[in-house]
């Protein structure tokens, strides 16, 4: 693992059907493929739902946005869910913004589930 | 056992002779006072006539010298008291081949020196110039290096050993008559040297005083499939070029070859990139009466001065429309995702987009809508847009503007009173989803107000004591408020200099301003406010 990338992803399986890709870094113009890139990778045939945890964002610029984008219609493709979770308050302001908050779905009790966890 | 077995009779003195006349080195047996008294046959062939070895040196034991034009090395082996054998070692073949390591150690050495310098470079003069002084200093007596043919007139670039270079433009008629060159230009194999007819070389082509030439090479410069021109070199007479000078002249071509055209190709994409550029460049702002309008433009790549972030204004005109209703006055700013080329030419499809659509439609909202249809890829739909669109009608002293936003942070105002307001516009950003959700704004601006448009370049930009720390909307708008009473133009070029600070020159996304100010009430004393525009 190299720790000086602007962006870490892990990778994992809660069961067969899920992947939960988590972000720490971040997420911009010289990342944001990268990370599609591994989304990619991910959802073989047999994922049901893919979730990204964005709780160690740092930065997401629109580079990140429009990555998020791709994925959540990549899922859609091939027929899985699309969750983010984790969202920085920073995050869901971008979000609210540019109107990506409807257009991704994102559930509106995630920030109740981020506080949970902290 | 091995060994060469001792013979107890000597064989007969014929066959000594004989076995001497058959060593290719020269051996000759002298007396106590160095007289001659037998010479075998490579001896006889070597020193013709030679009687005493003190006629070749003084030394009684060894000599170093040339003789007969070869050079001789000579050692005494004493056999008795009275007799030695002289072995003379002709060394013609041993410095022949020192001359030839220590030429072609210097060839290697120049070709290295000559790529070394023609890579410094990706102008394409500069590479011929270099071109022509590396050739006239190791190559030959002048070299002319002669561009391909452009409307019947051909480029000449020439350099004579130890004076400056010159350069000039001839006829291609005049060129062809040099021989070998419109088969160079031509791309075709060098001629060799001898086959070509120096007199035939018009007097134009060196210049007067250069005397009598003796030897023309005439070498194609290759380029990328068609040749970067061709290289003359020229001997004063009775020169020559010998066939390895032919070799290595065909060497350097290639090599400056290689280097002028990649150089043309360089200059021939920055001409591209220009012109192309410039269409994508932020338009200077018209001049709308009664406002006050200021862009800034700053790209992530500096180099390119293009971007994703564009601006524009369109001043009031009579529509196009059926309905025959003014098209407003209209303002907006935008982001495209991404950075560079990618980006900026997205950027420049939404304006031309726009400038259109805005002769049929005024009012922002639907503007949008009709914008994001336009748009929508569907083969990529992860290319969006974000932009703040407003149209600004003038409501007595002041403007009442109508903003909408397709997914960009909002306007912000900053009162001629004090104090920063948030425009209220909201929607989704352009060109991803269908549907989208616009929620147009609208604010009056009073005098001395002043509205601001930006791209998140501004309050993203990183830096701060730690580097890492975003400008933040806060920052932006408490930079904003400590703007009052200034002209556009000097707000944009404060909060450009504040965030030019911040980041430190660090990198940063690319940064778009345009700030529009009604102008404040002219004061009794008589002052006007004077419409102030900037475009960087």
């Amino acid at each position: 693992m190299i720790d000086d990338s602007p962006l870490r992803i892990h990778t994992s399986h809660p069961d067969k059907a899920t992947v939960v890709l988590s972000l720490f870094g971040d997420l911009d113009f010289d990342t944001a493929e990268e990370l599609v890139d591994q989304a990619t990778r991910a959802l073989t045939p047999a994922i049901r739902a893919i979730c990204l945890d964005l709780s160690g964002l740092y930065i997401c610029d629109s580079s990140g946005l429009s990555a998020l984008i791709h994925i959540s219609q990549d899922a859609r493709g091939t027929g899985a869910t699309f969750t983010m979770t984790g969202i920085t308050a920073q995050l869901r302001r971008i979000l609210e913004v540019t109107g990506l908050d409807t257009v991704l779905g994102t559930a509106a009790h995630d920030d109740d589930r981020a506080g949970a966890h902290s | 056992m091995t060994g060469i077995r001792n013979v107890s009779t000597p064989p007969p003195t014929h066959l000594l002779h004989a076995v001497l006349d058959a060593t290719a080195e020269a051996v000759l047996l002298c007396d106590g006072q160095g007289a001659v008294l037998h010479a075998n046959a490579a001896a006889h062939r070597l020193l013709p006539g030679l009687l005493t070895i003190r006629e070749i040196t003084d030394d009684p034991d060894s000599f170093d010298r040339e003789l007969h034009g070869r050079p001789l090395r000579g050692r005494r082996q004493p056999v008795d008291d009275a007799h030695d054998v002289w072995t003379v070692h002709d060394c013609t073949d041993e410095a022949t081949r020192v001359a030839a390591i220590a030429e072609e150690r210097e060839r290697t050495a120049f070709l290295v020196e000559a790529s070394r310098r023609l890579s410094a470079s990706l102008h394409r003069g500069r590479c011929v110039r270099t071109t022509v002084e590396l050739a006239a200093a190791h190559l030959a007596d002048a070299a002319v290096v002669v561009l391909p043919p452009s409307r019947h007139r051909v480029e000449w670039v020439r350099a004579v050993t130890g004076s400056r270079f010159e350069s000039g433009v001839m006829k291609e008629r005049d060129a062809e008559s040099v021989p070998g060159l419109a088969e160079a230009l031509a791309g075709f194999p060098p001629v060799p040297s001898r086959w070509l007819d120096q007199t035939q070389v018009p007097a134009s082509l060196l210049p007067p005083g250069f005397g009598e030439i003796g030897a023309l090479l005439v070498t194609p410069l290759p380029g990328n499939g068609v040749p970067a021109g061709a290289l003359i070199l020229a001997r004063r007479a009775p020169g020559v070029f010998s066939e390895s000078e032919e070799l290595q002249a065909r060497i350097f071509a290639a090599r400056a070859g290689g280097a002028i055209s990649a150089a043309v190709l360089y200059q021939e994409q920055v001409e591209t990139t220009a012109i192309l550029q410039a269409d994508l460049l932020p338009p200077e702002l018209p001049h709308i009466d009664g406002l006050e309008l200021a862009g800034a433009y700053r790209p992530a790549k500096e180099a390119s001065r293009i971007g994703g972030d564009f601006y524009d204004a369109y001043p009031r005109t009579a529509s196009l429309a059926p309905s025959g209703t003014d098209a407003e006055t209209m303002i907006v700013l935008g982001d495209v995702v991404g950075k560079g080329p990618k980006a900026a030419v997205l950027a420049g499809k939404v304006r031309q987009t726009l400038r259109a659509l805005r002769l049929l439609e005024g009012r922002p909202e639907p503007l949008l809508r009709v914008l994001n249809q336009a748009l929508i890829d569907p083969r990529d739909r992860t290319r969006f847009v974000t932009m703040v669109l407003a149209s600004m009608v003038r409501d007595g002293d002041g403007w009442r503007v109508s903003a909408a936003s397709g997914g960009h942070p909002p306007p912000l105002v900053l009162r001629a009173r004090g104090g920063i307001e948030a425009v209220p516009a909201r929607g989704t950003l352009i060109g991803v989803t269908g549907p989208i959700r616009v929620e147009t704004a609208t604010v009056r601006l009073a005098p001395g107000d002043l509205l601001l448009l930006y791209s998140d370049g501004l309050f993203e930009a990183r830096g701060g004591v730690g580097g890492r720390e975003a400008y933040g909307e806060d920052r932006l708008a408490d930079s904003l408020a400590s703007c009052r009473d200034m002209p556009a133009a000097a707000v944009v070029e404060r909060l450009e200099q504040l965030v030019s600070d911040w980041i430190n020159g660090a990198g940063h996304d690319d940064i778009a301003m345009l700030a529009v100010r009604v102008p404040p009430r002219v004061p009794e004393n008589g002052f006007h406010p004077v419409n102030l525009r900037r475009v960087r």
